[in-house]
């Protein structure tokens, strides 16, 4: 190889060579073109959303899944959340024995289990030091980030966007094979080693979150009243320690990764019709079985409104919810839900300082909880410095107002500037675009996919929404100090 | 960044051609690591064509690169100018580059850009290099044209005041702060690519520049001639630059400003310097674990030889996991040590960032295995099978630096500007993949001459190297509190008692052991005068009294030198003495020096009294007084934010017995041999008219040994 002399300065090169007017007038014959979101499902079921971008150099794959409770066990509240945390810590494929390792991490959590009760136990505790060296002797968490390396992949990483994780990475298109085969490996072989360390973690955050919550009371009593079994009710009461199994958390983890729970995002430079080749050529079939039940049961329809009050609360506070109707578009609840109740200048908030309580905060929340194609609840909250009464009736009737009366269009305007600038933030480059999208693909499936920024709403699709709300019934919890 | 080679267009086209070579064939190519069967086909990039592109120049002079965005995807637009960090005094191309983004004029019911970009939805980002200072906006389609309207009129806006500069420096400040205490390993990468020594040192020098250095540099460097616009919108080219024309609805080339003021515009001599850098921070000295950062900055992708490179570095560390240091780390006891990569950049620059937390103990282990690593590329050609593993790898590095929307478009510009693109250079990787026998020794050689650095953030190291550098994440002032309160609201340890002003001054340039062992600098410098030729001169002083000085004035050299009792001045070859009261004046301009009178502080020969705290324009100062037999009556203003010595001013009887008053401002405090010291000198006689800029151009402390 002949040696040349490096230039670590090229912008100023290219700035240089520009403003000596080197090189004006410059033109290539090609057009740019926009292609359109392409949906695959392949053999297995995986649901893929592809979003070629010749203009993109690499490609990002992201995967959603959910981690809301809805699958974890009742005893394990959290454990998807752990599971998905340790999932690029390899498979079976990288242990060393992999029949060995399973018996041995199944053995771990159990003697883990009799120390935890027992912390006294000296034998127990060599015991689970035994154990925990052995399983990282069989299994080399290091082998799966090389192969991830080499195939090659850019940081695999684990991100959280409340009840829905991601993983995500960014590769090449001649890599995708490779990388494909990676990604079904994580999937069927998972080995979720030191789940126990993630579980602990998940615990920690999940006690810290519950006690943190001032409202907690008030939302689980509110979800008492229309769905007693849906997990986030649970998630909101105080934790309780429990220990785990390995093959508790494998179960846990081969319902959340089915290929009907997840959807797989990939943006960038890659041919389509090579790339689906490839998908359902590497996604040929799973041997994950398949989900026994959705854990989030459907929200009882209410036949009047319904009221409850929560006594001992730091401040008083009311919080009223709705039922949200079969087919709502995101973009336009999430902007009805800010023109109705997002702080101080919402219909809502102009109510409550008309009504002489102006230092009461009011916030909205749809769906909630996060789930699929909103089924969930219009959920308003204000919190007030002085009592709450008459507050329901204030806001039954700006709700009635709302389903009467198109906003103004300046405020919706506002809001949807407000909307874009919060996508535009989001979505600082490809691979966070990508990530993006797939959560909004696995939260919204029947909704389109779009590489830009939520479209403007109008002040009438905000009203037609708002009335179907508000024509259900509402239950409303007061919270007490 | 190494400025000492200006490029010209030659070399652009050089370097372009250079791409074109590669080395012949002599054996078979080598299988890969993993033969595989491919049940599907190998997936391709994209076969659609991306944006062409469009250069033309407006009448003002600014160079625009324009590409048509798809339906419904955001406006893209870049505004570059060729200065950067490297052209002026670290700090002031961010400031002047804040300001134009974030200054409004209300008089004029002009807002700031930032404002006019959150009214349109969109987002705009100042990005500063060493070379280039930018602003990326992104923008709903629609609303391009006003955006670069808005554009226009923050280039045209008057003279920001000095208040709103101030203003907008506190908030720089604040942010730049806020940022390094949240990530202090990650911005010390990023500081480094910009040829920083140390993030406390760059928030000094922030806090340092005066709002007349911002008018300055946006005078002479934010110019039509020097610009570029990047844009990418939904509209053609001729509509485009119709709209950015003269008349044209935009009418960016009507920006015109005045010819500035003649000045200095070249490159300074600062560049990202290797080595370890370890980052002294009191408050966390307690933490069991230190965050080690590997930085290794990537080479361009038009290099001639950047795919060699890039295998060279793919062969070493696979990104953390799969190469040679993680292989060598398996036999020490290191092996627990795991990293994790990430990106840093600036508009010109890409470094890879390898990060770990690690035992305090394993830090100088794996300086020493990280160096151990490096140097084996050469000792150890890589195997076929690292090469296989690192040619494959290196498509996807080479993009690393192109995820970023601002940097993939602003890449995509300039190298299809230099005629080339990814393709070309996969094609090279795909070139040097099909060749029977690689000889890396020259691509190893290369790679190894690139700037890298290890950063160690989070404690004190034992057994630090000779050749660590150590640097303060913070100025003092700016640092989290140390000693948080408890719950209970009862402070954990009892407050300290106020430190005396003077010693906040010696922490503000260095440690106090340091300033101590200060016995005399050197300096090289440009005396300016308004009414009088420039003039140039070399100092060496020593606090025995001892001083040579030469002053070159259009092309006479004066020399002076003081030794002992001997005083002399020699102008040619003629030599003359100088009496007692010339020689105490000489020594007594030495000794009032900022740093000089801080070492004596700190030698106790100087007591300081306080006098006075004022509001000095945009500053308050506080007036100490010094206590000592050599000057008659000196006085020095400390910048209480800062700590720094703003001003000396002292009470002089000349040498012909008429008394003076002699002011100098001090400003622009760089790190000089681990001390921080000021590189201007503005010097103002009591009748106001006699005012002498002394420009520093290097100035290096004498240490004594410890």
């Amino acid at each position: 190889m002949v040696p040349r002399r490096r230039d670590r300065r090229l912008p100023a090169v290219v700035l240089a060579v520009l403003m000596a007017g080197a090189l004006p007038g410059q033109t290539a014959s090609a057009t740019p073109s926009a292609q359109p979101a392409v949906a695959l499902t392949t053999p297995d079921g995986s649901r893929f959303v592809l979003l070629p971008d010749p203009s993109v150099p690499q490609v990002h794959w992201s995967i959603a899944s959910f981690h809301d409770g809805g699958d974890d066990p009742d005893d394990a509240l959290g454990l998807a959340r752990a599971t998905l945390q340790v999932s690029f810590l390899g498979t079976w494929a990288s242990s060393v024995d992999p029949v060995r390792e399973r018996t041995a991490l199944a053995d771990l959590y159990r003697e883990w289990a009799g120390f935890l009760s027992d912390p006294r136990d000296a034998k127990k505790a060599i015991r689970v030091r035994e154990l925990t060296t052995l399983t990282e002797q069989l299994g080399d968490v290091m082998q799966f980030p090389r192969r991830w390396a080499a195939a090659p992949a850019f940081q695999p990483e684990i991100v959280e966007h409340g009840p829905i994780g991601t993983a995500t990475l960014t590769t090449i298109a001649p890599a995708l094979g490779d990388v494909a085969r990676l990604v079904l490996e994580r999937r069927e072989q998972q080995a979720l080693r030191r789940i126990g360390l993630a579980w602990f973690d998940s615990f920690q955050r999940r006690a810290t979150a519950t006690m943190s919550d001032p409202l907690r009371q008030v939302r689980a009593e509110l979800l008492a009243l229309t769905s007693p079994e849906h997990p986030a009710a649970r998630l909101l009461e105080p934790p309780v320690a429990t220990t785990i199994t390995h093959e508790k958390a494998l179960a846990v983890w081969a319902t959340t990764q089915h290929p009907s729970r997840t959807v797989h995002v990939l943006h960038g430079d890659f041919d389509v019709t090579t790339a689906s080749a490839t998908l359902r050529a590497v996604f040929a079939a799973t041997a994950l079985p398949p989900p026994a039940r959705d854990g989030r049961p459907p929200f009882r329809a209410l036949n009047g409104n319904r009221r409850s009050t929560v006594p001992g609360l730091p401040m008083p506070c009311i919080a009223v919810g709705w039922l949200l109707p079969p087919g709502c578009d995101p973009d336009v609840l999430a902007t009805a839900a800010a023109v109705f109740g997002g702080g101080k200048d919402s219909a809502v908030g102009k109510a409550l300082a008309k009504a002489g309580h102006a230092d009461a905060t009011v916030a909205v929340d749809v769906p909630w909880p996060a789930t699929v194609d909103g089924r969930g609840l219009f959920l308003l909250t204000i919190t007030s410095p002085a009592p709450a009464k008459g507050l329901d009736d204030l806001v039954l009737g700006a709700a009635r107002a709302a389903a009467s009366a198109v906003p103004d269009e300046a405020r919706v305007g506002a809001i949807d500037l407000e909307r874009q600038l919060q996508w535009r933030a989001r979505t600082p480059d490809a691979r966070r675009l990508a990530t993006e999208l797939a959560v909004r693909a696995l939260a919204w499936p029947n909704s389109p996919v779009r590489n830009y920024g939520p479209p403007p709403v109008t002040g009438k699709q905000i009203q037609e929404l708002l009335g179907r709300v508000f024509a259900g019934h509402a239950v409303v919890v007061e919270g007490r100090p | 960044m190494n400025p000492r080679h200006p490029f010209g267009l030659l070399a652009a086209a050089a370097l372009v051609a250079a791409c074109a070579g590669s080395p012949r064939r002599e054996e078979p190519p080598t299988p890969p690591l993993q033969p595989r069967v491919l049940p599907e086909p190998e997936v391709k990039s994209s076969q659609a064509p991306i944006a062409a592109r469009t250069v033309a120049r407006l009448d003002n002079g600014i160079t625009v690169v324009l590409a048509k965005s798809p339906n419904g995807r955001d406006a893209q637009l870049q505004f570059g100018f060729l200065a950067g960090t490297a052209f002026v005094a670290p700090g002031a191309c961010e400031l002047a580059a804040y300001v134009l983004a974030h200054g409004a004029d209300p008089a004029q019911g002009r807002p700031s850009l930032a404002q006019t970009m959150e009214r349109l939805g969109g987002t705009l980002a100042v990005r500063v290099g060493p070379l280039t200072a930018w602003l990326d906006l992104r923008v709903p389609a629609t609303r391009w044209q006003e955006a670069l309207s808005a554009l226009k009129r923050a280039l045209a806006g008057t003279a920001d005041s000095r208040n709103q500069v101030e203003r907008l420096r506190a908030e720089l400040v604040a942010a730049r702060s806020a940022a390094i205490r949240a990530q202090p390993g990650r911005a010390m990468a990023e500081l480094l690519l910009l040829a920083e020594s140390g993030s406390a040192t760059y928030v000094n020098a922030l806090l340092d520049r005066d709002p007349a250095e911002v008018a300055q540099f946006r005078a002479r460097l934010f110019r039509p001639e020097r610009a570029v616009l990047f844009a990418e919108v939904p509209a053609d080219a001729a509509a485009a630059t119709k709209a950015l024309g003269k008349g044209g609805a935009v009418d960016l080339a009507a920006w015109t400003p005045e010819l500035p003021v003649p000045g200095p515009t070249g490159l300074l001599d600062r560049r990202f310097e290797p080595g370890l850098y370890v980052a002294r921070d009191p408050t966390a000295a307690a933490g069991p674990a230190r965050r080690v950062l590997l930085v290794q900055y990537l080479p361009p992708l038009s290099t001639p030889d950047a795919a060699e490179m890039l295998t060279m570095h793919a062969c070493l560390t696979l990104d953390g996991s799969g190469g040679r240091l993680e292989r060598m780390q398996q036999d020490t006891p290191l092996v627990g040590v795991v990293w994790q990569p990430s990106v840093v950049q600036t508009p010109d620059a890409t470094a890879l960032v390898l990060e770990a937390m690690m035992a305090p103990t394993d830090v100088v282990p794996i300086w020493r295995l990280v160096q151990n690593a490096r140097a084996s590329l050469l000792a150890v050609p890589p195997t076929d099978s690292e090469l296989d593993l690192a040619l494959a790898r290196v498509p996807l590095t080479a993009r690393l630096g192109l995820v970023d929307d601002a940097a993939r478009l602003r890449s995509a510009a300039q190298l299809a500007l230099l005629g080339t693109d990814l393709a070309a250079f996969d094609a090279k990787v795909a070139a040097i993949r099909t060749m029977p026998k690689l000889d890396m020794t020259v691509p190893a050689r290369n790679f190894l001459a690139l700037p890298f650095a290890m950063v160690v953030v989070g404690g004190d190291v034992p057994d630090l190297p000779a050749e660590a550098r150590t640097y303060d994440v913070l100025p003092q002032g700016h640092e989290p509190a140390a000693n948080p309160v408890a719950d209970t609201g009862t402070p954990q340890h009892p407050a300290p008692a106020p430190t005396p002003w003077i010693d906040q001054a010696i922490a503000a340039v260095g440690s106090k052991e340091l300033v101590q062992r200060l016995s005399g600098f050197r300096h090289t410098a440009r005396l300016v005068h308004e009414q009088a030729p420039d003039m140039t001169e070399t100092t060496m002083w020593q606090n025995d009294g001892s001083l040579v000085r030469q002053r070159t004035l259009v092309g006479e050299t004066i020399e002076t030198t003081l030794a002992g009792d001997k005083w002399s001045e020699k102008v040619g070859t003629t030599t003359r003495s100088l009496d007692a009261a010339e020689a105490g004046w000489l020594r007594r301009e030495q000794h009032r020096h900022p740093l000089a009178l801080l070492a004596a502080a700190a030698r106790g020969e100087i007591l300081f009294r306080p006098v006075a705290q004022r509001d000095s324009g945009d500053r308050t100062v506080m007036v100490l007084e010094a206590k000592c037999e050599r000057f008659e009556r000196l006085r020095v203003h400390l910048d209480t934010q800062s700590h720094l010595v703003r001003v000396v001013e002292t009470w002089e009887t000349l040498p012909d017995g008429t008394a003076l008053h002699l002011h100098e401002d001090w400003s622009d405090y760089r790190l000089a041999a681990g001390l921080r010291a000021p590189f201007r000198r503005l010097c103002t006689q009591d009748d106001g008219q006699n005012r002498v800029e002394t420009l520093f151009q290097t100035w290096t402390p004498d240490l004594r040994g410890r």
